[in-house]
C-alpha cells in the first residue's frame, strides 16, 4: 500500500496506513470494542486537550460547572451521533462510564461506576469521591473514550473514523464515518499497524510501505530529514524522562550524596549526543508545558563536578555501588545510564547498571532494590496532576505497597509533603493547586529525590506527499481529521 | 604401537598425529587454523595489547566513521569500536568455548560410561539423550535464558545443557566400535582394572571424531549466543560480546553501517576459522565419518 | 519395523513433552517479574494498585503453588483446553492456530529455497570434484553456515527493500513478503544441505556400482543423475528431518527481524511478558511438532533403505 496511488479529488479520499510502536488491538481493550482508545480515531471524550496542552477545550461536553464540593454538572452536545446510529445522550454517557468503572476501577481519577447520572437527555452529573479540581482535564484521558453500552464486540464510538471490527493483533482498518458532528475527515481510509522493531518503523516509512509513522528513533531524525519523500516533525510533550532515587535504600538515603549525584550530571550532553538534539535538558520532574511545573523557577544543579565532590565527602560515602536500574526496552536509557555511570565514577561514586527486561522491570521488587531507576514518565491525560500523587505520595504508584509493609516508601518525602499533594489534588481554584504543587516541587529538587533528565519531544514521520495532522503534545490524542493526500 | 586389521590405521595414536599434521598442511585447514590462532590470541592477549579502553565514552565523537584515531569508527557513547571488538572476543570466543567445553565433558561422560558399559545403563542413558533430542533446542535455550534473566552466564547455561547430546550418541559410537577392538579385549582379559582399560585404551581412541565435533560447535555456538542476544537474552550492553553489539547497533545500520559490519564480520571469521578447522580435522580424526551431518 | 518399536516411539514422544512441559513450567514460574504487575501496567498505563494485582492473581489461579498450577494446566490439556492469554483472554489455541500458518509458509519457503540452491549445487560439484563450481560452491556454503541470518536480513533488506524497493520490508501476508525472509532462513539451510550433499555424493560416486554403469559407457549425466541422487535421497532426507531443529531456531530469529507474526515471535513476546498460558502452548506445539517431523522422517528413512534396521540403537 503505497501512498500516492490515490488522486485527492475535491472531497477528498484516499487510504493511508499509520504505524505505531504497539498493536493498536493487542491488549485487553474490550471495554471499547476491542481497540485500544490511545492515537485511535473512533472514540471520543467529553473535554479535549488543547494541543499545546495548556487548557481543557470543550468537546463532547460544551460546558461544566461545579454545583458543590463533590458534584459536577455536564452539558453534552446534541448534534453527536454513534457510528450505530444513536444520539448521543446523557444516559448513553453515563452507562458507558459506568461500566467502564466497574470493569477497570480508575483509582487517580477520583471516580467509581457509581458517579455517573445522567439529569436529562443533555445533562450529565458527576459525582466525584473527593474534592477534585482536576476533574475535567481527567476525563480528556483516552480511556475515558466513550463506547455505546450496547454493544462490547466492535468498537463503536462517535469519532471521525469507525470500524467495521478490531481483531486482536490485526492491524486496524477504519473508515470514513459520514456522520461525524465535526469536520469531515478526508480520508476515506485509516489503517493502523503496530511496528515493535523501532528501525523496521524507520524503513518501512523510507520504503513507503507505511505512510506514516509515531517512534521514529531519534538516531535516523536527520537521515529522514535529508530524504526528500519524507518529512518529520517534532513535537513537545508533557513527558520527562528522570532517574528516581530510591530515598531508603543505602547508600541514596543521605540527601547529601543524592545532591552530590545531581551535581554530578550534565544534561545539555545528555540531551545533545545521546538524544541527538531531540529534546531539552530537564531541571524537575515535570516539563515547563505542564501549567502548574515550577520547572522554570527550578534552579539547575549541574553540572558541578566539584561541588559533587564536596558534597559526596560531607556525605561519608563508604564506597558502596550505587544501583542503577534500566529497562532494556529503552536502549537510549541505556545509554544515558552508562553515560551517568561514567560521570558519577569521575566524582568518586562507585556504580552497577541492571538491566531488565520487560518482564522485571516495574516490580516492586526490582524498584526496592534499585537506587536509581530511570523511567520516562508524563501525561496521557489534559491534567497532569495524578503524576505527582503518583510518583511523590506514599500511597501513590509504587510507593504504596512498600509504604503499607515497611512504613517507608521509595520516592515518598513524607507525611507534610502529603499534606501539600492533597492540598493540590483538592484544590478547586488553579492557584491553590498551582502554590501546593510547586512547593512539593521545590522540596524535591532540594531533597534530591530524582535527577531530572530531559524534557520529551517526540519524533513523527511521514511521506512528503501527506499534510497534517496537526500535531498534539500528547501523541495519543492525535486527531486524525486533518490527515490527507498533499 | 598397536596393530590392527582395520583400513586407516585409526587404531594408533601415532599414525593418527601424522594425518592430522597432513591435514594442517592442507591450504584450507591451514587458513582454518590460522584463523582460529589469531582471534585465540586477541582474546587472551588482545586488551593487554590494545591500550584503547573500550569502555571510555567521549561524546563529542559519537557515532563517527572509521578513521586513523578509530580505524573502525565510534559508537553511540563515543566508545571506540576496534577496542570494544578486541575485548569482546574474551566474551563470544569465551562463552563458545565455555559452552562447547561443557557440551564435551558432558557428552564424552555419558557417552563413554552408556557405551562402555552397555545393558540398561546404556539404555537408561540414551533414552535420556533421545529425549534432549526430540525437542526443538531453541525452545528449550529460549525460555531457559528469558525466564531466568538476561545474562551470558544463562545463556551459558542454557546452551551447555540443551546441546550436549550429539557429543554423547558420538563418543557411545566410537566405544562401541572400539570396545570390541583387539587391545581393548586383550587390555582386559590380562585383568587391567575396568577405569584404567577407559582411560588408557578406550577414551584416546574416541576424543577425534569429539574433537572435529567441538570444533565445529564452537562456530555454532558462537551464532546461537549473537542470536540470543539479538533477542535480548544475552549479554546486556555495555558487555562488548558481538551479537549484542550488532543487536544494539543494527538501529544504525543505515547511519553508522560499522557499528552492525565489524563485529559482524568478527563472527563471520571466527565461524569460518572453527569450521575450516573442523572440516580438515575430520578427514584425520574422524574417517568413519561421524560427525558428517548424520545422527 | 516392528509394532512395539512404533509403540515405543509414541510413548517416548509422550513422555518428552510431559517433561519439557514441566520444566518449562517450573522455569516460567520461578522467573523474576509478576505477570500480574506487568500485564496490569501495560493495560492502565500507569502502576497498578496492590488490589487489582490480587485480583489478578487470585482470578488467574498465580497463587497456587507451582506444582498444583502446572496439574491444573494439564488437566485442561487433556480436555483440549489449552487455556488463556494474560492478554485479551484470548484462547491459546485459537492464538497458536493464527499463527502458526505464518511459521509453516516461511519454513516452506526456506526449505525450498535451500533445495533449490543446494540441490544443483551438491551434484554439480560432486560431478566434477574439485572444479570451479565445486571451490564455489564451498565457499558460499561456508559463509552461509557463518553469517549470523539477522544481519543478512537486515543487509537485505536494506539492499532489496529501500535501495531497490522491490519487496516490503516487513509483515506478512502476501508472497512478496515471504521472498526476503525465505532467503535469509534458506542461505543459512542451504549451506549445511551443500555441505553434506557434496560429501554423500562424492562418496556415492566413489562407490563400486556406479563405477561399473560408467565402465558400461552411460553417459555421465545419467550415472549421476540417476545412481548417485536415489542414495543421496537418504542423507538429504535425514537432513532436511533434523534441520528442523534449525528451521525453528532460525525462524525465530527471521521472524523478529521481518516482523512476522508467527510461533517466534509470539514465543518471545510471551517469554518477556511471562505470559505463562502462551509460552506453554507455543513450547508444546514446538515440540509435537518437531517431534512428528522426527518421527516421520525416521519411518521415511527405514522404508527408503529397507536395509537400515531402524528398530534398533543406532550404531
Amino acid at each position: 500500500m503505497t501512498a500516492g496511488c490515490q488522486s485527492s479529488t475535491a472531497e477528498g479520499g484516499g487510504s493511508k496506513t499509520v504505524a505505531l510502536s504497539q498493536s493498536i488491538t493487542g491488549g485487553d481493550w474490550s471495554m471499547y470494542g476491542g481497540a485500544e482508545p490511545y492515537y485511535s480515531p473512533m472514540h471520543e471524550t467529553l473535554t479535549a486537550s488543547s494541543h499545546d496542552f495548556s487548557e481543557i477545550e470543550p468537546w463532547l461536553a460544551t460546558e461544566w460547572e461545579t454545583t458543590d464540593d463533590t458534584t459536577w454538572e455536564f452539558t453534552l452536545r446534541d448534534d453527536v451521533t454513534f457510528h450505530n446510529g444513536e444520539d448521543l445522550t446523557a444516559e448513553a454517557v453515563a452507562q458507558s462510564l459506568s461500566a467502564l468503572l466497574a470493569d477497570r476501577p480508575l483509582g487517580w481519577a477520583k471516580v467509581t461506576d457509581e458517579s455517573f447520572t445522567a439529569l436529562d437527555d443533555r445533562t450529565l452529573q458527576i459525582e466525584t469521591v473527593e474534592r477534585f479540581g482536576a476533574l475535567a482535564g481527567t476525563l480528556s484521558h483516552p480511556l475515558f473514550g466513550i463506547q455505546h453500552p450496547s454493544t462490547y464486540d466492535r468498537p463503536v464510538g462517535t469519532g471521525p473514523f469507525e470500524a467495521e471490527t478490531a481483531e486482536a493483533d490485526s492491524p486496524l482498518e477504519t473508515v470514513r464515518f459520514g456522520d461525524y458532528w465535526g469536520d469531515s475527515p478526508q480520508l476515506e481510509e485509516l489503517t493502523f499497524e503496530g511496528i515493535s522493531d523501532p528501525t523496521t518503523r524507520s524503513t518501512s516509512l523510507q520504503s513507503g510501505d507505511i505512510d506514516a509513522s509515531f517512534e521514529i528513533p531519534r538516531q535516523d531524525y536527520e537521515l529522514l530529514s535529508a530524504n526528500e519523500d519524507i518529512q518529520v516533525r517534532t513535537k513537545r510533550e508533557p513527558r520527562a524522562g528522570s532517574a528516581m532515587i530510591n530515598l531508603y535504600n543505602s547508600p541514596t538515603d543521605d540527601v547529601d550524596l543524592r545532591r552530590a549525584l545531581n551535581y554530578a550530571v550534565d544534561q545539555q550532553a545528555i540531551v545533545e549526543s545521546i538524544l541527538n538534539g531531540i529534546g531539552t535538558p530537564a531541571k524537575g520532574p515535570y516539563p515547563p508545558m505542564i501549567p502548574w511545573s515550577a520547572h522554570e523557577d527550578l534552579p539547575a544543579y549541574g553540572p558541578d563536578p566539584d561541588r559533587a565532590r564536596e558534597l559526596v565527602e560531607q556525605s561519608g560515602y563508604d564506597g558502596e555501588d550505587v544501583e542503577l536500574h534500566v529497562s532494556s526496552d529503552t536502549p537510549h536509557m541505556q545509554l544515558i545510564a552508562a553515560r551517568m555511570q561514567e560521570r558519577f565514577a569521575e566524582i568518586g561514586v562507585s556504580s552497577t547498571v541492571r538491566q531488565f527486561g520487560r518482564g522485571s522491570f516495574y516490580t516492586t521488587e526490582q524498584k526496592t532494590e534499585s537506587n536509581l531507576t530511570l523511567i520516562e514518565l508524563g501525561s496521557i491525560n489534559g491534567a497532569a496532576d495524578y503524576l505527582v500523587h503518583l510518583q511523590f505520595h506514599s500511597e501513590g504508584g509504587d510507593n504504596a505497597a512498600v509504604h503499607e509493609s515497611k512504613g517507608t516508601g521509595l520516592y515518598n518525602l513524607g507525611p507534610e509533603v502529603d499534606a501539600l499533594i492533597e492540598e493540590g489534588d483538592r484544590a478547586l481554584d488553579e492557584e491553590t493547586k498551582h502554590r501546593a504543587y510547586r512547593e512539593v516541587q521545590q522540596r524535591v529538587m532540594d531533597q534530591g529525590a530524582l535527577v531530572p533528565i530531559y524534557n520529551k519531544e517526540y519524533v513523527f514521520g511521514q511521506r512528503a506527499n501527506t499534510t497534517g495532522p496537526r500535531m498534539h503534545a500528547v501523541p495519543h490524542m492525535t486527531r486524525w481529521t486533518g490527515f490527507a493526500n498533499e | 604401537m598397536s596393530v590392527t586389521t582395520e583400513s586407516g590405521g585409526e587404531g594408533s595414536p601415532g599414525s593418527r598425529t601424522h594425518r592430522v599434521r597432513r591435514a594442517l598442511r592442507q591450504p584450507q585447514t591451514a587458513a582454518g587454523a590460522l584463523i582460529v590462532a589469531t582471534v585465540t590470541v586477541v582474546a587472551l592477549l588482545g586488551p593487554e595489547l590494545l591500550p584503547t579502553d573500550p569502555l571510555a565514552q567521549d561524546l563529542s565523537s559519537r557515532l563517527g566513521p572509521p578513521s586513523p584515531a578509530h580505524p573502525f569508527g565510534t559508537d553511540r557513547l563515543g566508545r571506540d569500536v576496534l577496542a570494544r571488538v578486541v575485548h569482546g572476543a574474551r566474551f563470544s570466543l569465551g562463552i563458545a568455548v565455555a559452552v562447547t567445553a561443557v557440551r564435551f565433558v558432558l557428552g564424552v561422560g555419558v557417552g563413554v560410561v552408556a557405551g562402555y558399559s552397555g545393558g540398561w545403563v546404556d539404555e537408561l542413558a540414551m533414552r535420556f539423550v533421545d529425549l534432549l533430542f526430540a525437542f526443538p533446542g531453541i525452545v528449550l535455550a529460549l525460555v531457559i535464558a528469558g525466564v531466568a534473566g538476561p545474562s551470558l552466564r544463562n545463556v551459558l547455561l542454557a546452551l551447555a545443557v540443551v546441546g550436549w547430546g550429539t557429543y554423547a550418541r558420538v563418543v557411545r559410537s566410537e566405544v562401541l566400535s572400539v570396545r570390541e577392538r583387539d587391545y581393548v579385549a586383550a587390555a582386559r582379559l590380562s585383568g587391567t582394572p575396568r577405569h584404567r582399560v577407559v582411560l588408557e585404551h578406550v577414551l584416546p581412541n574416541v576424543l577425534g571424531p569429539t574433537i572435529v565435533l567441538a570444533a565445529l560447535d564452537v562456530g555454532t555456538v558462537v551464532l546461537a549466543t549473537a542470536g540470543l542476544s539479538f533477542l535480548g537474552l544475552g549479554a546486556q550492553p555495555p558487555t562488548p560480546e558481538w551479537g549484542t553489539m550488532i543487536a544494539s547497533g543494527r538501529h544504525y545500520l543505515q547511519t553508522a553501517w560499522w557499528l552492525v559490519n565489524v563485529p559482524g564480520l568478527a563472527i563471520v571469521l571466527t565461524v569460518l576459522g572453527f569450521t575450516l578447522l573442523g572440516d580438515g580435522l575430520r578427514d584425520a580424526l574422524d574417517p568413519d565419518g561421524r560427525t558428517d551431518g548424520g545422527r | 519395523m516392528s509394532w512395539a518399536y512404533i509403540f515405543r516411539r509414541l510413548s517416548l514422544t509422550a513422555v518428552t513433552l510431559l517433561v519439557v512441559s514441566a520444566v518449562t513450567y517450573g522455569l516460567i514460574a520461578i522467573a523474576p517479574g509478576d505477570p500480574a504487575e506487568l500485564v496490569l501496567q501495560k493495560q492502565l498505563g500507569q502502576p497498578p494498585t496492590s488490589q487489582q494485582v490480587e485480583t489478578f492473581r487470585a482470578e488467574h489461579g498465580l497463587d497456587d503453588p507451582i506444582h498444583w498450577q502446572y496439574l491444573h494446566w494439564l488437566g485442561d490439556l487433556l480436555q483440549g483446553d489449552l487455556g488463556r492469554s494474560y492478554y485479551h483472554e484470548r484462547s491459546v489455541s485459537e492464538l497458536l492456530f493464527d499463527r502458526l500458518p505464518v511459521t509453516v509458509r516461511l519454513a516452506a519457503g526456506g526449505l525450498a529455497v535451500s533445495l533449490a540452491v543446494s540441490l544443483p549445487t551438491g551434484i554439480l560439484s560432486a560431478a566434477r570434484p574439485r572444479g570451479l563450481a565445486d571451490h564455489l560452491s564451498q565457499a558460499v556454503a561456508l559463509l552461509g553456515v557463518a553469517m549470523p541470518n539477522f544481519w543478512l536480513g537486515y543487509l537485505l533488506i536494506f539492499a532489496f527493500s529501500l535501495k531497490l524497493g522491490l519487496t516490503p520490508v516487513y509483515g506478512s501476508g502476501t508472497l512478496a513478503h515471504l521472498v526476503l525472509p525465505s532467503i535469509t532462513l534458506g542461505t543459512g539451510l542451504a549451506a549445511i544441505q551443500t555441505r553434506l550433499l557434496r560429501a554423500t555424493l562424492r562418496d556415492t560416486l566413489d562407490a563400486e556400482f556406479v563405477t561399473a554403469a560408467r565402465t558400461r559407457g552411460l553417459r555421465e549425466r545419467f550415472v549421476v543423475g540417476k545412481h548417485a541422487l536415489r542414495n543421496a535421497l537418504l542423507p538429504l532426507l535425514t537432513v532436511v528431518g533434523l534441520q528442523l531443529g534449525f528451521v525453528l531456531s532460525g525462524a525465530v530469529v527471521v521472524e523478529v527481524v521481518f516482523q512476522r507474526p508467527g510461533l517466534g515471535t509470539t514465543l518471545v513476546d510471551a517469554i518477556f511478558d511471562r505470559n505463562y498460558p502462551v509460552v506453554q502452548g507455543v513450547t508444546l506445539l514446538a515440540g509435537v511438532l518437531f517431534v512428528s517431523v522426527n518421527t516421520v522422517t525416521d519411518l521415511a528413512y527405514g522404508l527408503v533403505d529397507p536395509r537400515i534396521d531402524v528398530g534398533g540403537d543406532p550404531v
